[in-house]
């Protein structure tokens, strides 16, 4: 094998792996600046939970707020980046496997049904102001005064440790 | 003349066959009536159950789908929306769809023949309900297609799409209400009909499972609501 061989092919895997890795690290670094914040109706009785807490109620194990007003759970529809970085952090899964965990969810009559689709973070917010037991995610850009931003681990969107970000 | 003792007998005898092949016959028929009544117990429960989860597959849904009708209507008024990309990305369908409900319980008693062991009145009422619900399934089929009919956006506005769906969702709301008023009345029949005293709470925070969550997320006024 020639050195301009050598040389062709060692640019062409540096290519190919920087294309496959530019997605993943565009995705990071978008997700980076827009950090996530967990919001819920403002009538709500809470305004902090731990990250376990948060996992329990998107995960639909947690059907009820302290006052046993029903959570509402409002999820963005897919290809949304909000969406892939819940299901990521969140989550923990990809989108066959959610799917099919909400499916089975509802098939064992554990929940009633499985998250309501937003399209929008305005649909959310709008959504969100109007039903009283409703949890969404959305940019923290996005955040408006008629919802009420939650803390996780004790932390706001813009702090650091904030696990969202 | 005296009778035979042979006679006396042979009367006892057959007086006491005729007497074992009627009550043989009634046990029988006791059992049979118990496997009836089990039977129609075994459907009435799985009908309670039924109706239950459909009841709160409507609680579910319902303060979303009102939600949803009062932002179309406010999108409807202010105009926010004019191009079918913006109400594709601001509504879209999908969260207008109805619930799933179940029919299971339904199919299953006429399967087995389980309503004619129960008493009309709640034939009756079970009947009432499912009705019901098969209607409302029916109007959200037709409702859905002439909202997808106005998204098809040949005249490139969206008026029409938030017009359509705005209808669509009155419906749809209504229905989901008085459906669940419905579920409501039947779940107290068979709970009736079971014997079953009803529940002292709602029927929704009966089975709450609350969420543990910081002693700091409460207002003072309500310790008593922290588990």
């Amino acid at each position: 094998m020639t050195l301009t061989s050598r040389f062709r092919r060692a640019a062409a895997v540096t290519f190919i792996a920087g294309a496959l890795a530019l997605p993943v690290t565009a995705a990071r670094a978008q997700a980076k600046a827009r950090p996530l914040a967990i919001v819920v109706n403002t009538a709500d009785p809470v305004s902090n939970l731990s990250f376990a807490e948060l996992r329990r109620i998107f995960l639909g194990e947690q059907q009820f707020w302290p006052d046993h007003s029903k959570v509402t759970l409002l999820v963005r529809a897919p290809t949304a980046y909000e969406r892939s970085m819940v299901l990521d952090r969140i989550y923990r899964m990809d989108e066959d496997r959610f799917r099919q965990y909400w499916i089975g969810k509802m098939f064992r009559a554990e929940v009633a049904a499985g998250p309501k689709i937003v399209y929008s973070s305005e649909m959310a917010l709008t959504l969100v102001s109007a039903i009283r037991g409703s949890i969404t995610f959305v940019p923290l850009s996005a955040v408006t005064p008629e919802v009420k931003v939650l803390r996780i681990d004790g932390k706001l969107p813009s702090e650091a440790g904030y696990p969202l970000q | 003349m005296r009778k035979p003792a042979w006679l006396a007998e042979v009367l006892v005898q057959s007086v006491m066959i005729v007497l074992s092949i009627l009550l043989a016959l009634w046990v029988d028929e006791w059992k049979q009536h118990r496997a009836e009544q089990q039977l129609a117990n075994v459907s009435l429960t799985n009908f309670l159950h039924e109706v239950q989860q459909n009841e709160a597959r409507l609680d579910d849904i319902l303060p979303y789908h009102r939600a949803m009708r009062s932002m179309v209507k406010e999108l409807e008024a202010g105009h926010g929306i004019n191009t079918p990309t913006e109400f594709e990305s601001a509504i879209g369908v999908d969260g207008m769809r109805p619930p799933f409900l179940l029919t299971t319980a339904w199919q299953t008693a006429l399967a087995t023949g389980a309503l004619q062991k129960m008493d009309y009145e709640t034939v009756s009422a079970l009947s009432l309900t499912y009705t019901l619900q098969d209607r409302f399934r029916e109007e959200s089929r037709s409702g859905i297609q002439s909202v997808l009919q106005a998204t098809n956006f040949q005249t490139g506005h969206a008026q029409p799409a938030l017009r359509s769906s705005e209808i669509f969702l009155n419906d749809v709301v209504t229905s989901e209400e008085e459906l669940r008023a419905t579920y409501a009345q039947a779940a107290r029949l068979i709970d009736r009909k079971l014997g079953i005293a009803p529940p002292p709470a709602p029927r929704d925070s009966t089975h709450a499972d609350t969420l543990h969550v910081d002693s700091t997320a409460f207002t003072p006024s309500r310790p008593g609501t922290n588990p």
